[in-house]
């Protein structure tokens, strides 16, 4: 998703009056091309104006909120739910600490050490976390993208910032939470504590961790048969035909 | 273009196609496809002046030949139905096919197609029986080799296009369904153009010609994606990617 090329210039202006476009392009590392492309459209990329708000070492959060359609959102950082924190630790990584905590001794504290953020699978776990109930629909509602054209990017692992907000919005959780699941925002710049996935590990009790792990295990078996079947289903192509 | 030329060149391209599988053939892999190939070697260079009158020449220059090509055709519709429809896993374009519905249509026309003939005044041999357009019945004998072929072609489109727009099939693959998509749909396009009275001339020829022509290649990418399958290794199902 994308703010307008107008308020965008605005905001530069604003921010840097007297840095040239191609200078703040080159200290942001943004390919001047594409932001100039974006300019003659008329919508100029989120991830640009993050880009450019780390360089000139303003905080992107807040100067995304000079947008129209991010005007709420520094008002909108909170916590991290548990939940949230949870559903950021990769599939993998849950069944890892399980079988650590599984064989440590009595009076050993293992810490979990989760992998990069965002992990293979991050969008579609945050909305389930965050999920009240219908919160797909309601996205399509709202933003009035067709419902499978959300089903496809979440598979694809993607999400608009502009639908990561709205989601966000529905569900009642701090507005940066899925800009920092999508990747577009670091988890310091979403106001993610340092440490808060290893905490909400920590913290699960024996039976809720195992749960845990059972519900990714119950995706990842999900996940490897469909993709066993469409191999078995490019197979027979050649095979019958080759 | 000259239609004689297109001809020659299909004629070649069916020949490298059917040589490149002979190895395969002899170690009993997918028969029927090399012997679907054989026939449509035969059919094509039957549809090449001088090739016919030779042959239909040593048949008695009654136009038996022309009888021959319109079984040949079946035989190969036959065969490429069936393999095609198993090979992209479409049970209702097998029963359509070889279903009772597609056997009775082909015993039909095989029947009628003998009639028309026999009830014709062929007394010359006539490529493509030319000499011959104004009599009625050579016209329903005509209709009457087209409609399984067409019927079959028409039922393999979807089936063809939905292994070309899997994104789990091999580049390969998709390329050689793509061909097949095409090629079926001109194939039905130019019947319905015929009957409508739309083409004329060296469509006419340029329209079948390239059903030979983009099938042929589809079988030939067939070939490429079994070699390159057998090469690549088995895509782990089990990954981080989950």
């Amino acid at each position: 998703m994308t703010v307008s090329a107008k308020s965008f210039q605005r905001w530069r202006l604003h921010v840097a009056a007297e840095v040239s476009l191609t200078e703040l392009c080159r200290q942001a590392g943004f390919k001047r091309a594409t932001l100039a492309q974006q300019l003659v459209r008329g919508k100029v990329s989120v991830t640009a104006v993050v880009a450019i708000s780390r360089s000139l070492g303003l905080a992107p959060v807040k100067e995304l909120s000079s947008f129209d359609p991010f005007g709420d959102l520094a008002d909108g950082v909170r916590e991290p739910t548990a939940a949230e924190l949870l559903s950021q630790v990769s599939h993998l990584d849950v069944m890892e600490y399980l079988v650590q905590r599984s064989r440590a001794d009595e009076k050993e504290t293992v810490l979990p050490q989760p992998g990069p953020l965002p992990h293979p699978a991050s969008v579609r776990t945050w909305l389930e976390a965050v999920d009240r109930g219908d919160l797909r629909q309601m996205m399509a509602n709202v933003s009035g993208v067709a419902p499978q054209n959300i089903s496809a990017a979440v598979s694809a692992n993607r999400l608009s910032p502009h639908l990561a907000v709205i989601a966000a919005r529905l569900s009642e959780v701090s507005l940066t939470s899925g800009l920092v699941v999508t990747g577009i925002l670091t988890p310091e710049e979403g106001s993610w504590p340092n440490g808060g996935r290893s905490e909400a590990l920590l913290q699960l009790r024996d039976s809720k961790l195992v749960a845990l792990a059972q519900g990714r295990l119950e995706e990842m078996a999900k996940a490897v048969r469909k993709r066993e079947r469409d191999d078995e289903r490019a197979r027979e192509v050649w095979e019958t035909l080759g | 273009m000259n239609a004689e030329i297109i001809k020659f060149v299909v004629l070649g391209v069916v020949l490298i196609a059917a040589l490149m599988r002979l190895k395969a053939t002899i170690q009993g892999r997918n028969r029927s496809i090399f012997v679907a190939l054989v026939l449509m070697l035969v059919g094509v260079a039957l549809s090449i002046e001088s090739i016919y009158l030779a042959v239909d020449g040593a048949l008695g220059g009654l136009n038996y030949a022309n009888l021959l090509i319109r079984f040949v055709m079946f035989t190969i519709f036959v065969i490429l139905g069936v393999k095609m429809a198993k090979a992209f896993e479409s049970p209702w374009a097998a029963r359509l096919i070889v279903g009772p519905v597609g056997l009775v249509v082909l015993a039909i026309c095989s029947v009628l197609a003998v009639l028309f003939f026999i009830q014709s005044d062929l007394p010359q041999s006539s490529v493509g029986l030319h000499d011959y357009g104004s009599q009625e019945t050579v016209r329903w004998y005509g209709r009457m080799g087209r409609i399984y072929p067409t019927f079959v072609a028409a039922c393999l489109i979807v089936p063809a296009a939905r292994c070309a727009l899997s994104r789990s099939a091999s580049v390969a693959t998709r390329v050689a369904s793509s061909l097949l998509t095409v090629g079926f749909t001109i194939m039905l396009g130019h019947e319905i153009g015929r009957e409508l009275r739309l083409v004329h001339g060296i469509l006419d020829v340029i329209l079948p010609f390239s059903t030979v022509l983009l099938v042929t290649v589809g079988l030939i990418m067939f070939v490429v994606a079994r070699v390159m399958g057998e090469k690549a290794e088995r895509p782990k199902a089990l990954s981080d990617r989950c």
